[in-house]
């Protein structure tokens, strides 16, 4: 079953589009990653997905069901964690707990506790003194005490420490996992994106660039590295699947889109000595796409 | 957990949300009790200071301090009485909603499965019966000094004046609140509510200067026709912050009878459930990505545009025809109102052209 499901989803800013058009979907049960650099519209996404904003047009369904202007009660099973999504300041965790308690039909007041002792938040201490990482752990230990349906986390490892941020992602990996909880995490870190993210969606201006599997996108695209004594024939350099060469000395690397197979054959009838294929990290594969489309910040910044 | 659900569940759907309660409480109770202590002491204060210092009048000065203080002769007539009640009232409430969302607690609220009628709801109710348990205490406190003093028979009117008060108080809250739903700035939402909240002086006045010498061409030593008087004055009164003499019922001979307190009562019932309506239609459509912004709907800088053109406009009529002729003011209040509303219109056109070249300027980098 499909938890989140977008159909040309659009948001618009005084004339601008924060979301153009954007289709998604994302499997029951899965941790889903939302990349793309900043002002990409990941936010934007995010808040529409939960019925935070209204969308200017398209539609929202969440297990099957089109969110309706007024989503309020799709939010007991739909949990949204920002860091930039405000707090009751003048609250001590305790009264914070209290409040979701109140609130949430699900809350599971054992695990709570269990999670407020786990990251060792003082529990008397009012919400304005806690530090933003701090806070941020307040907001996830509620999060997964209201036992949503569906979690849904703007950049939530910003300002966690590396230990919490470990502790933390095991937790969201155990929720997916064991829980059968569904997260869509919107992050500029890629390295958690590769570790733990089952699909993701790459967002550039508001539009989707790519989304699938990671094992889907990682397919679609290769990087051969090849040393090639002679060259590289104007052949491969030239092949419809040849997307990017970078060269040092004799050694090419080669990123394909299509059928490395057949621009391997190639360079070894070319006289290449060595023609390995090479993983291609999701953060190359995620700067290739983007340069595609024209987003080059070194460009922009030293032009 | 299923237990804990069903009695959530039931919590959710029965009157006030609980959850709401207990945030709103918990958030605002110094709020709340400074409005209701403000609004208690306005009425009983005095009374209560005299008791409390100890100074039990001798028995000839305090048929004296009874009217003084205590009779509703007094009550309605002390300087600014329902002013301030109202002034507190309205100050508070929009003050809440403009720390609601400057403290991020708005944001964190409605981001939860909250409805925004029902955030709405919770302020009004606990803002309203803060007001009438203020009037109430009052109320005793005032009652209590009248039986003391000998003067049983005033019990009713004290009381339909606390209630009158209350009802007044109520408005000026549920004003506070709309104006509060509709601004992101503390000014805005002050100087806004109290402008909604003097829309009925407003009218009167521009009755009367319609009605006026200078503007008719009426001969000074004529007397104007009486029921304009009488329609001015009236519609002064309909505004929460002047009201009380509308309640008049109690004891004033000027506004008496039934039919008097009845029609008070139909005003500013209808006052209270309008702007409630009102306060809740705004709410509800509030984007949150204006949350920061002055006012969370762009058109209200008509209004403001309007409101500062009228002032520039009613400034240079004054200035230029020195109200010897009204139609010379009417002529220059035209053209002072619609050269201010062309420049405060150039202005903000430009801010709005520069802010999207910079935007556009900015995208590439996004």
């Amino acid at each position: 079953m499909t938890a989140v499901e977008t159909v040309q989803l659009t948001k618009v800013f005084e004339h601008r589009p924060a979301v153009d058009h954007v289709d998604l979907a994302v499997p029951e049960g899965s941790l889903f990653a939302v990349v793309g650099a900043n002002g990409a519209g990941k936010s934007t996404l995010l808040r529409l997905l939960v019925g935070i904003l209204t969308p200017t047009s398209g539609t929202v369904r969440l297990f099957g069901q089109t969110l309706p202007r007024d989503a309020a009660d799709f939010r007991q099973d739909a949990h949204y964690v920002a860091a930039d999504a405000g707090m009751l300041p003048s609250f001590r965790v305790h009264e914070v707990c209290a409040y979701a308690g109140r609130l949430y039909k699900g809350w599971d007041r054992e695990r709570c506790a269990r999670l407020l002792r786990a990251v060792e938040l003082p529990l008397h201490a009012p919400v304005r003194t806690l530090s933003t990482g701090t806070q941020m752990q307040l907001r996830l230990a509620i999060a997964l005490s209201a036992r949503p349906r569906l979690l849904v986390l703007d950049e939530p490892t910003n300002g966690l420490d590396p230990i919490v941020k470990r502790q933390f992602l095991q937790f969201l990996v155990q929720e997916a996992a064991g829980e059968g909880t569904t997260v869509v995490l919107a992050t500029h870190v890629l390295e958690d994106v590769e570790r733990i993210a089952d699909g993701l969606a790459a967002l550039y201006q508001g539009r989707v660039l790519l989304s699938g599997s990671i094992d889907e996108l990682r397919a679609r695209c290769t990087r051969l590295q090849a040393v090639l004594p002679n060259g590289l024939p104007a052949a491969v350099a030239d092949h419809p699947a040849v997307a990017e060469v970078n060269r040092q000395g004799q050694v090419y690397l080669l990123t394909i889109e299509g059928d490395a197979a057949a621009v391997a054959e190639q360079l070894r009838a070319a006289g290449a000595t060595v023609v390995e294929p090479m993983e291609l990290a999701l953060a190359d594969l995620f700067r290739y796409w983007m340069e595609k489309e024209g987003y080059r910040r070194d460009a922009v910044l030293f032009s | 957990m299923t237990q804990s659900s069903s009695r959530n569940a039931a919590r959710l759907t029965g009157g006030l949300p609980d959850a709401l309660v207990f945030r709103e409480w918990r958030l605002y109770r110094w709020s709340y009790t400074l409005a209701a202590v403000l609004v208690f002491l306005q009425a009983g204060g005095r009374v209560l200071g005299w008791w409390v210092a100890g100074r039990a009048p001798e028995a000839v000065a305090r048929p004296i301090l009874a009217d003084q203080l205590v009779s509703p002769n007094a009550i309605v007539n002390g300087s600014g009485a329902v002013t301030f009640a109202g002034a507190v009232a309205v100050l508070v409430a929009a003050s809440l909603m403009w720390r609601e969302h400057r403290s991020g607690a708005l944001l964190y609220t409605l981001n939860g499965p909250v409805r925004r009628r029902d955030l709405l709801r919770v302020r009004a109710v606990m803002g309203g019966l803060w007001m009438v348990g203020a009037e109430l205490a009052a109320w005793l406190v005032l009652a209590s000094a009248a039986v003391s003093t000998g003067h049983a028979g005033w019990l009713l009117p004290l009381f339909i004046l606390c209630v009158a008060r209350a009802l007044l108080a109520v408005a000026a809250w549920v004003t506070g609140l709309a104006v509060g739903s509709a601004c992101g700035g503390i000014v805005a939402s002050v100087v806004g509510a109290f402008l909604v909240l003097r829309v009925p002086n407003m009218v009167a006045s521009l009755v009367s200067f319609l009605t006026s010498s200078a503007f008719t061409g009426r001969p000074l030593d004529v007397a104007p026709d009486r029921t304009v008087l009488v329609a001015a004055s009236v519609l002064r009164q309909l505004s929460p912050l002047d009201g009380l003499y509308f309640a008049g019922a109690v004891s004033d001979a000027r506004l008496s009878g039934v039919a008097t307190a009845v029609a008070f009562c139909v005003w500013f019932l209808a006052w209270v459930f309008g702007f409630w309506r009102l306060a809740a239609w705004l709410f509800d459509r509030v984007p949150l990505e204006r949350l920061t912004e002055t006012f969370y709907f762009p058109q209200l800088w008509y209004v403001v545009r309007a409101l500062v053109s009228l002032l520039v406009g009613d400034l240079v009529g004054h200035a230029v025809s020195r109200m010897v002729n009204g139609w010379v003011f009417l002529l220059w209040f035209a053209i002072g109102f619609i050269a201010c509303w062309l420049v405060l219109r150039a202005w903000t056109v430009r801010r709005a052209r520069l802010s999207n070249r910079d935007s556009r300027r900015l995208r590439p980098q996004l």
